[in-house]
């Protein structure tokens, strides 16, 4: 495949999640969650199925693209039912727990195949293995994932909650365009600073550590300091590291940063769901949710192309001056609602 | 949506529900993983 052909093939799951994300509340209710997250998870296993069988790359786009589609319930109710199983006061710790483990279990499949190969049915039976498996646990612990169906609240779409907490989906949007623009254009912005092939890799992978070890502090800390405050100081924090990437590129200091980066940049994303929890129950809890998972759609769309536009125009500083952009534009308008909701 | 019971057998339902959730999503995590390696080989 081109690259050309290769990028618009990985363009069809973040399709697939912005296009299905307005339809997953009327879902839930339509089959309820549990039957939803099960179907959806046995379609998954299939899509891996017909992507081995296949073989053939105009099929692997409308697949990617149901793949997109089909996971994006998994996503959203995963998160709900983690929210809402967690006790209001360890629900920090909780959602730093379960994102850790999401960020593992993506970080494990790539990994997979270095062991595996990407020849013959070995990596796709182990994408079906983890997508049947899925649908398996989550069968067995289905009696206690039922009841917010027909909570009695009226229907929310998502601008009705877009209405509601328009602060906590900027923090998404922010945090999806970060991390993604991150990840995809450090490496590049590594290179024009001179530093070798292996270095460039490592550099990702530093942002990565940081993102799955990192979580759980943060999760302690929205429990002592509140979600809320916790989404500033990350935002504030990932701006000073994105401010101190040029500044450090060629120094042992840029590890800590890109670690700590790592953590804080996707930290927002936890920090917001954390806050979405504390704030929002049952089926406006889903419609939150779906609103998040367009978020981080449409950050991670617009995010890294408009950095790598910037970086062509004014250079590598392009990428810190996006990030810290963002960033700052958070730390205003979150500040801004906060002063709205205590006046009110 | 989900027990609120005080029960330490009610508790211990409610994290066995929130372990299995968690294990369900890395589970497919890590298929959700593999997929963009894999299908852009």
């Amino acid at each position: 495949m081109s690259p050309a052909l290769i990028g618009l093939s990985a363009a069809m799951i973040p399709l697939g999640l912005i296009l299905s994300a307005s339809f997953v509340p009327a879902a839930v209710r339509l089959v309820g969650g549990r039957n939803l997250a099960v179907g959806c998870s046995l379609i998954g296993a299939l899509c891996f199925l017909g992507i081995g069988y296949l073989q053939d790359w105009v099929a692997w786009f409308v697949i990617r693209f149901i793949i997109g589609v089909v996971i994006n319930p998994l996503y959203i109710l995963g998160e709900v039912w983690a929210l809402s199983l967690a006790p209001p006061s360890r629900r920090g710790r909780v959602m730093g727990v379960f994102n850790t483990l999401m960020g593992a279990g993506y970080a494990a499949g790539p990994f997979a195949l270095t062991l595996l190969g990407t020849s013959g049915w070995a990596p796709f039976m182990v994408g079906v293995a983890g997508f049947a498996l899925c649908a398996v646990i989550l069968h067995a612990v289905s009696s206690k994932l039922t009841g917010f169906e027909d909570d009695g609240q009226p229907a929310s779409g998502l601008v009705g909650f877009a209405r509601m907490a328009p602060a906590l989906l900027l923090a998404v949007l922010v945090s999806a365009a970060v991390q993604q623009s991150t990840y995809a254009l450090v490496p590049v912005f590594g290179a024009s600073y001179g530093l070798a092939e292996a270095v460039l890799a490592s550099l990702v992978m530093a942002l990565s550590l940081g993102n799955i070890l990192l979580q759980i502090p943060l999760g302690l800390l929205a429990e002592r300091f509140g979600a809320r405050a916790m989404i500033i100081v990350c935002a504030l924090a990932t701006t000073v590291c994105a401010l101190l990437l040029p500044l450090l590129i060629t120094t042992p200091l840029i590890w800590v940063v890109l670690l700590v980066m790592g953590a804080v940049g996707y930290g927002v994303y936890t920090m917001a769901l954390v806050e979405l929890g504390s704030r929002f129950k049952g089926s406006v809890l889903v419609a939150g949710n779906a609103a998040f998972a367009l978020m981080w759609g449409i950050g991670g769309i617009v995010g890294p192309p408009g950095a790598g536009l910037l970086m062509q125009g004014i250079g590598p500083l392009g990428l810190p001056v996006v990030i810290a952009g963002l960033d700052a534009v958070l730390v205003m308008f979150a500040l801004y609602r906060s002063s709205v909701r205590r006046a009110s | 949506m989900v027990a609120t019971g005080s029960s330490e057998g009610e508790a211990g339902t409610q994290w066995a529900a929130l372990a299995g959730v968690t294990a369900a999503l890395a589970m497919f995590g890590a298929a959700q993983g593999l997929s963009s390696p894999l299908f852009t080989r």
